[in-house]
């Protein structure tokens, strides 16, 4: 009595299996792997340029600029190179002028940019223009260059700028 | 002595299992008669997917009516016929899912018997959409282009914009086996689940990328999405008068 269960088990356990076995042959399967595309309509919208304009009264909110005397530009530029390097247009009673951008810093001529401009004209970086490098943008009626953050090498040498915080359409000197 | 031995259950269990044995021995014997005698099989299934018929992609409604107009698929056989990569050549609009809530992708896999099996007759059947679907499928997304107005030019999707269409989608799955061009076809429906239309409906529909220096626009693009999914295809012994194609025979 007591192996009544088990055997139950076992016949029960045993047509399970019968019946799997005879199944696997009475079916078959083959397996596919797909790759299927959804078209998402959207809107697409590219900025380019306008990421880089920074507003001008924001920008001096945040950086102040401050006129660079004279003599410290003259001190700053050895004689003889003056002349070659203030190749640039940029005014610097008033801050104006055209950019002349990558063929002056080509041509190893610094540009110095005056102080800054609020009347919609170049505000290039002073200290940049101290270290003798091209200067200007591009966008300057509409950017602030920073002379703070403004780097530039010599620009007798070719120099490299990277004119200003935003201006960075101004790496006149490559 | 004896009786120590041998219980009288042991030796119940004993003749049951050998009258079992025996009569199935003797049911295979029967049935091999059978197969003899009347042509009537329980033999070995052996199916291949066909070299000889294309697959298809399309989308259709519960009545069977073409939503999209099906395509051909590009599709590598592998594994001796046991496997397919199928990739769909054009994509789904996700807007035609959001239009009609019944939508089904309708693959279509055509199927000849392999040298291995003994049958070449399969049992046709219809799936019922009015059921819940038995079975759920999920696609997750393995790729995406973001194409431009002419579908041509691509662009970089930001990884921000990327996640937003991230998700996995559900779609419930119907089978059916039917008979096309004469021979057998493995067919699977696909019903996207309530949730995965939900998350379709939330897809952003503006992408905004930053590329320094290029020109500032504005245009209407499309984002292909591109799902991965593997699916097994079913075919059981039936007695229709549907003979999968041989290996090797060509209509």
């Amino acid at each position: 009595m007591k192996r009544k269960p088990v055997i139950l088990a076992a016949a029960v356990l045993t047509v399970l299996f019968s019946g799997l076995s005879v199944y696997g042959y009475w079916t078959d399967k083959v397996e596919a792997k797909c790759d299927l595309s959804f078209a998402v309509p959207v809107h697409v919208q590219i900025r380019g340029e306008e990421a880089l304009i920074i507003d001008m009264d924001k920008a001096e909110e945040a950086i102040p600029l401050s006129p660079v005397p004279e003599e410290d530009i003259e001190g700053i530029i050895p004689d003889g190179e003056e002349d070659s390097g203030t190749g640039s247009d940029l005014n610097l009673e008033n801050g104006t002028g055209e950019n002349t951008g990558a063929e002056t810093g080509k041509d190893g001529q610094a540009d110095k940019s005056g102080e800054p401009a609020n009347d919609g004209t170049a505000a290039g970086g002073g200290e940049t223009a101290r270290d003798g490098g091209a200067n200007g943008s591009e966008e300057s009626n509409q950017t602030a260059g920073s002379g703070e953050s403004g780097q530039a090498d010599d620009g007798a040498e070719g120099g490299r700028t990277d004119g200003g915080a935003e201006g960075g359409q101004t790496d006149g000197g490559e | 002595m004896i009786k120590k031995k041998w219980s009288r259950g042991t030796l119940l269990f004993t003749v049951i299992f050998v009258s079992l044995a025996a009569t199935g021995i003797t049911y295979a014997r029967w049935s091999g008669g059978l197969n003899v005698g009347l042509g009537f099989s329980t033999g070995a299934m052996d199916l291949r997917y066909s070299y000889d018929f294309p697959c298809c992609v399309g989308l259709v409604d519960e009545e069977g009516n073409e939503l999209v107009k099906k395509q051909e698929a590009d599709a590598v056989i592998l594994d001796q016929g046991k496997t397919m990569e199928l990739t769909a050549v054009l994509p789904f609009q996700t807007a035609e899912f959001l239009k009609n809530p019944d939508s089904l992708i309708k693959l279509e896999f055509p199927i000849e018997a392999g040298a291995d099996g003994t049958v070449n007759r399969v049992e046709l059947s219809k799936p019922d959409f009015r059921q819940e679907p038995p079975e759920t499928l999920v696609m997750k997304p393995v790729g995406m282009a973001l194409l431009g107005e002419d579908g041509q030019e691509e662009y970089g999707i930001p990884n921000e914009a990327a996640k937003s269409f991230g998700d996995p989608l559900e779609f419930g799955v119907f089978r059916e086996t039917s008979e096309q061009n004469g021979t057998a076809t493995g067919v699977i429906y696909l019903r996207m689940k309530e949730e995965s239309r939900a998350v379709v409906a939330s897809f952003p529909s503006k992408i905004e990328i930053e590329e320094p220096g290029a020109d500032n626009s504005d245009f209407s693009g499309q984002l292909m999405i591109t799902y991965s999914f593997s699916v097994p295809i079913y075919v059981e012994q039936g007695h229709d008068d549907v003979a999968i194609l041989e290996e090797g025979v060509k209509q």
